[in-house]
């Protein structure tokens, strides 16, 4: 989820959370101090917190895929020893690592029905500024004020 | 027989300070993993902690600066007292809201690069200036011979006894505001809560205040005189008030035929934390009521002063919790399982735990912050606090 007018974005204590000239918002790991206001300022659930959960918790020992840093924001994040990610508030950033290289986000990429969308709005020959304009799409809870740019065919 | 009370209470805090203690070295083994709030409700228990220790500072400090202005008995001579149990206070809801941080030890972030837009480092500034407010002020009511009179002989006590007023009330209504800007959360947009928040931090600031002139002062001032009188139907006042007002607003949720703030206090009335509702904070204003107006010895306004400072957290709960406990996107709740994705929140033992090592850290400050600067007043001027 990305929103135009990001709820998120005005109740960071300490400007650890911004959105960029292209839309995307993002947090800067190094900034955040996992106070969680940005995630009870979000309508939509979209953003989480990083426990320091594992998938293969409570199994006989953790998986080594889970141990590998996190690259994100063009950053190789460790985990060990509550480092950030840890205890940082987490959203959706299209995959920013990833369209730097030129590349969809990865759910665009991977989703078997082929079902995502994405593109720049803002260009009247993309794709998705086609399917933007069908009779189909919703926004969701536009009443909030939040401008989300993210949007569903129904 | 409060002596002998005191010493009781002593063995129970030993207890809970080193049950406390021994959940908080696993809580800092463990990180977060043992806390019960999520992404969904990421907000709980030691949240709801720091409202009430912060309201609990204004409060006392509030109270504290009116009974000195006007001159209440009880109040001039004993303003150190007050200024050490409302720094104590604040110090403490600002250790509840650091041991919540996610990343607890860039806390100093929100002192040299702050957003002033957001509420929370709005606060966080004014807690700052409030304490350096009222450490200006502690020096300067230190000597005892000053006390009597209105102003000492710098001129600066009135003007920042003013200040540190303002902040008093300003920062527990802040409190309300920083929830009612999240307009995600419908149960919070409402202009009530700062009054709410102001309400409940004058009813426990007074009620700790009252506990402590109690254990302190008890031999100085008769229990149907002042400062006591105005303590005790200050509390009074403040409980019936936040009665009301609890009444206004939800009795119009269920006049309303299409409230949307419906759910939430159906959950706060009906839901599976019904108790804390009808148990904890009714149950437990009126037992408080009836002894802090019926009562006539120290024993019974102590304990209906001491209910009210520990039961009155309910009122923060009640505020915290369902507010997040209702999903705005309708779905959601469905949409995913996982226990770090649930819009129903139970504080965690290592919750509880925590908080009454945070309870006692609290008491510790107001005992030793007044054990030690007795003694400190005592050895350079000849006087205790």
């Amino acid at each position: 989820m990305q929103c135009d007018v990001p709820s998120c974005v005005s109740v960071c204590p300490v400007n650890a959370t911004w959105k960029r000239p292209d839309g995307i918002v993002q947090v800067d790991y190094d900034k955040c101090i996992g106070c969680r206001y940005c995630i009870s300022a979000c309508p939509y659930g979209a953003r989480t917190s990083d426990f320091g959960e594992y998938y293969t918790d409570n199994t006989p020992e953790l998986e080594p895929y889970e141990l590998v840093p996190n690259n994100e924001y063009g950053k190789s994040w460790n985990r060990e020893g509550h480092n950030s990610p840890m205890g940082n508030a987490r959203k959706c950033h299209f995959c920013l690592h990833r369209l730097n290289e030129g590349e969809l986000p990865m759910c665009v990429s991977t989703c078997i029905g082929r079902a995502n969308y994405f593109g720049d709005a803002n260009d009247p020959e993309a794709l998705v500024t086609e399917m933007a304009q069908k009779s189909n799409q919703i926004k969701l809870l536009e009443e909030k004020g939040t401008k989300p740019t993210v949007i569903y065919l129904v | 027989m409060i002596e002998k009370t005191f010493k009781i209470l002593s063995k129970i805090w030993a207890v809970f300070f080193v049950i406390g203690l021994a959940a908080l070295i696993l809580k800092f083994a463990t990180g977060e993993k043992l806390a019960g709030y999520g992404s969904y409700v990421p907000w709980g228990l030691w949240v709801a902690l720091y409202f009430h220790f912060v309201g609990i500072a204004g409060g006392v400090f509030a109270l504290g600066a009116i009974g000195y202005f006007f001159n209440v008995n009880g109040f001039r001579k004993n303003f150190r007292m007050v200024i050490i149990v409302s720094i104590a206070a604040v110090i403490t809801g600002l250790f509840s809201i650091w041991l919540d941080l996610g990343q607890p030890f860039r806390f100093a972030r929100m002192m040299y690069a702050p957003n002033f837009g957001s509420m929370m480092a709005f606060n966080g500034w004014m807690y700052s200036i409030f304490i350096l407010v009222a450490g200006l002020l502690f020096f300067l009511t230190i000597k005892r011979e000053k006390q009597t009179d209105l102003q000492d002989k710098s001129g600066w006590l009135v003007p920042l006894m003013a200040l540190g007023f303002l902040f008093s009330i300003a920062f527990p209504s802040q409190s309300g505001a920083f929830f009612g800007v999240v307009d995600a959360k419908p149960f919070w947009s409402s202009p009530l809560l700062p009054i709410l928040f102001l309400i409940s931090a004058i009813t426990s600031g007074g009620a700790v205040l009252l506990l402590v002139y109690s254990f302190s002062y008890y031999k100085d001032y008769s229990i149907s005189e002042q400062p006591f009188k105005m303590l005790r139907y200050t509390i009074i006042g403040g409980i019936l008030f936040y009665f009301i007002a609890e009444f206004a607003e939800y009795s119009l949720v269920f006049w309303s035929p299409n409230s949307h703030v419906k759910e939430a206090v159906e959950l706060i009335l009906f839901g599976p934390f019904w108790w804390v509702f009808w148990l904890v904070h009714v149950g437990g204003g009126i037992v408080a009521l009836y002894l802090l107006f019926k009562g006539n010895t120290y024993p019974k306004i102590g304990t209906g002063a001491f209910i009210v400072a520990v039961t009155f957290v309910s009122a923060r709960l009640n505020i915290l919790i369902p507010g997040q406990a209702v999903s705005e996107l309708k779905g959601l709740k469905e949409a995913f399982y996982h226990e770090r994705l649930r819009f129903d929140y139970s504080a965690t033992l290592n919750e509880y735990l925590i908080a009454l090592f945070i309870g006692t850290f609290g008491v510790a400050l107001v005992y030793l912050g007044i054990k030690f600067l007795s003694k400190y007043t005592q050895k350079k001027f000849g006087v205790s606090l």
